[in-house]
């Protein structure tokens, strides 16, 4: 309501305006508690107490021996091998996910920006990895990697690329990049839909303007489409690394971290920290870290490409 | 030195033909306009000429050279686009350089030529901006500057000033005729806007429904359209027209319409056994004394002032006639007044074949 609204309406009206405005703004609340008491129940609440318990020594094999250690936790992990090694297998297993869900998602949003028949059976085809849940990606990887049956071993021996058979996803050479082959395999469509989208908002006079200047195809693609796709790339790099970053199910289905710590992600580290040695202190200190890293990065990748991605609007 | 030669050109999407068998020969240094209505196929044949477009069939020559399936970089042509097409990731500067870089020009002169052509153009202060950070005008002439800085031969524009609000498009429209005089190149210009094309073009190309319906200088196909289309399409307010048959009154070969209204009989007489058309602009009708012959009665409908002249809507017959006069008050609403069509400004046309017969 306007200052010019009050004058005109004089001093009862506004009583009765801001009355009926109170009433209005409680029936909003009101109608909409129950997804608010949702929200706190299921997030703001458990969020709280996990970071509440963060800041314990808490083990539930010796329940009685909880106490209030302020940010000790967080400290301490910074001398944790455990830790320190998670973050390097994070890192790495962020690096090749990301790296190759971008260039296989781009190539591939290239390849069905284009007039083909059959484009659109293709394009359905292309989403159903993402359909997929992860655990469900990662069975089904395990059965291309399984040591005796799997599909990797036959096609690799039927081609005599190998001669004995390997469990792909536990062996030392191998589980990491069997892991990453997985990720990005589910991966790829997101990237590929995101891409497609912003390609298919280039304009054609950009590319018939450039023709005119004498671009080659190539220069028309780093100088026009690849400017064009930096707010894309800001979404993928974001969802990826977040995904990348927070991966558990398919290690845990893949991998179960080993062999030995090779797999053991921050997740994974997260997990088995809180259930398997029951040390919800430490956990949930992993927990935070993480969610602390993803926020650190997004940040980052945001100064890095808004100012440019704004340009190409 | 620049002429393009356009023959026997044929163009389809699959099964819609849009041009069949057409000609077009355009001098070096000339300005010429592409007018139609909308899906005409303006666009077409220029993008023909950039080279964006396949020919289905026929060949374009630059220079007696056939350049039919040579690729646009190989035309040293310039476009300028209708939504300007300005990369947007490219301050302005970088805009008017990329044709040059592509071109493999050394940065010493890109440098120079890009700054020249901001000069002309008045774009020296926003060299370092952004396209979205510049008006619709400015944009405009940023994409004039990137078409101009690399001084081809030939300058293609497809509806340029589409999309300013008339006031700029009345400067643009002088400025670009001022560059086509600096430039001593051959423009190529498109647009649906008649006066734009009657004030830009040394001769214009009327089209229609992919066929060329008259070339010829602006004035010429103005004062002699060659065929009913043409007379309908150019001028404004459009030209009256009226169905009328050969007919005799008092002795004296007339052509009269159904409903009575009588006009002079076309000097040289060929051709008028059928029906005819009979044509006058707004202009060329005046108000006339009661008892002058062939004076055709009429009522006053409706009166409009544009600020330059008054048009004033007569019923005639079953005909409503547009009349064009000097500003004037003019109060007589459903008043009678006589009017008469200039005699040496009458056009007839063939009703059957709709060309020009006097
Ligand atoms: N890719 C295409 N496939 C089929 N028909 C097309 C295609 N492009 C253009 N046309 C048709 O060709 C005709 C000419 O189109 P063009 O764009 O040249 O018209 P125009 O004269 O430039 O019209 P406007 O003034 O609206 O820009 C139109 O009828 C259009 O429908
Ligand atoms: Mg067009």
């Amino acid at each position: 309501m306007t200052s010019v609204d009050n004058v005109a309406l004089g001093h009862d009206a506004i009583d009765r305006e801001q009355t009926r405005e109170r009433r209005e703004s409680f029936s909003a609340f009101a109608l909409n508690s129950p997804a608010i008491i949702w929200l706190v129940f299921m997030a703001v609440i458990p969020i709280g107490w996990s970071f509440w318990t963060s800041l314990h020594s808490m083990n539930l094999r010796r329940p009685h021996r909880t106490q209030f250690i302020g940010l000790d936790n967080y400290f301490e992990l910074l001398h944790a091998p455990e830790f320190l090694n998670a973050i390097q297998v994070t890192a790495v297993f962020a690096a090749g996910t990301i790296a190759f869900s971008l260039l296989i998602g781009l190539l591939l949003a290239l390849l069905l920006n284009e007039e083909f028949p059959g484009r659109s059976l293709v394009r359905a085809l292309t989403l159903v990895p993402w359909a997929m849940p992860p655990v469900v990606v990662g069975l089904v990887w395990s059965w291309i990697y399984d040591g005796r049956f799997g599909l990797l071993n036959a096609i690799f021996k039927s081609f005599g690329i190998i001669r004995e058979s390997r469990a792909w996803a536990l062996d030392p050479d191998f589980a990491m990049a069997s892991l990453i082959t997985a990720q990005v395999w589910h991966q790829v469509p997101f990237v590929t839909i995101v891409f497609l989208a912003a390609l298919q908002t280039i304009p054609d006079e950009f590319y018939e303007a450039a023709k005119v200047d004498g671009a080659s195809r190539l220069s028309r693609f780093f100088h026009i489409t690849l400017p064009w796709l930096s707010q894309a790339m800001l979404i993928v790099l974001i969802t990826q690394t977040m995904e990348a970053l927070r991966v558990f199910d398919l290690v845990f289905v893949l991998t179960g971290g080993g062999p030995g710590d090779a797999t053991t992600v921050l997740g994974w580290l997260t997990y088995t920290r809180s259930f398997s040695f029951l040390d919800f202190g430490r956990g949930n200190s992993y927990a935070f870290v993480m969610a602390f890293m993803t926020l650190l990065l997004s940040v980052f990748y945001i100064r890095l490409l808004w100012k440019r991605g704004e340009f190409a609007r | 030195m620049a002429t393009i030669e356009i023959s026997d050109l044929h163009k389809r999407y699959g099964a819609v033909e849009i041009f069949r068998n057409l000609n077009l020969h355009v001098q070096d240094k000339e300005f010429v306009v592409l007018v139609g209505p909308s899906g005409c196929g303006k666009s077409t044949l220029l993008r023909m000429l950039a080279g964006l477009e396949d020919v289905t069939d026929g060949t374009i020559s630059f220079d007696g050279t056939d350049v039919t399936d040579l690729k646009p970089k190989h035309r040293d042509v310039a476009m300028v686009f209708q939504n300007y097409a300005l990369y947007p990731h490219m301050s302005v500067a970088k805009n008017m350089a990329f044709g040059l870089r592509m071109r493999g020009v050394t940065n010493a002169e890109i440098e120079q030529r890009v700054a020249a052509a901001a000069g002309v153009l008045g774009l020296t202060e926003y060299l370092e901006r952004h396209p979205r950070e510049l008006s619709g005008g400015q944009r405009q002439r940023v994409a004039m500057g990137r078409a101009i800085v690399r001084t081809p031969q030939v300058f293609l524009f497809d509806e340029p000033l589409s999309n300013l609000d008339a006031l700029l498009r009345v400067d643009m429209r002088a400025e670009v005729k001022s560059l086509h005089q600096r430039l001593n190149a051959t423009f190529v210009y498109v647009t649906h806007d008649q006066v734009e094309a009657m004030t830009m073009a040394d001769r214009m190309v009327v089209m229609n429904n992919g066929t060329i319906e008259q070339v010829g200088a602006p004035l010429q196909v103005y004062d002699k359209p060659a065929n009913v289309f043409v007379a309908s399409f150019i001028g404004s307010p459009a030209m009256n027209m009226i169905r009328a048959k050969p007919s005799v009154a008092n002795g004296q070969k007339v052509i009269r319409s159904d409903d009575g209204l009588t006009f002079p009989h076309p000097k040289n007489n060929t051709g008028c056994e059928g029906g005819l058309i009979v044509g006058f602009r707004p202009r060329d009708l005046n108000v006339v004394d009661k008892d002058t012959s062939g004076a055709i009665e009429a009522k006053v409908e409706i009166v409009e002032h544009t600020g330059v002249e008054t048009l004033v809507y007569v019923r005639a017959g079953s005909h409503k006639l547009c009349m064009s006069i000097d500003k004037q008050e003019w109060s007589g609403l459903g008043e009678s007044v006589c009017v008469l069509p200039d005699p040496a400004n009458t056009h007839y046309f063939d009703e059957t074949t709709k060309q020009r017969v006097g």
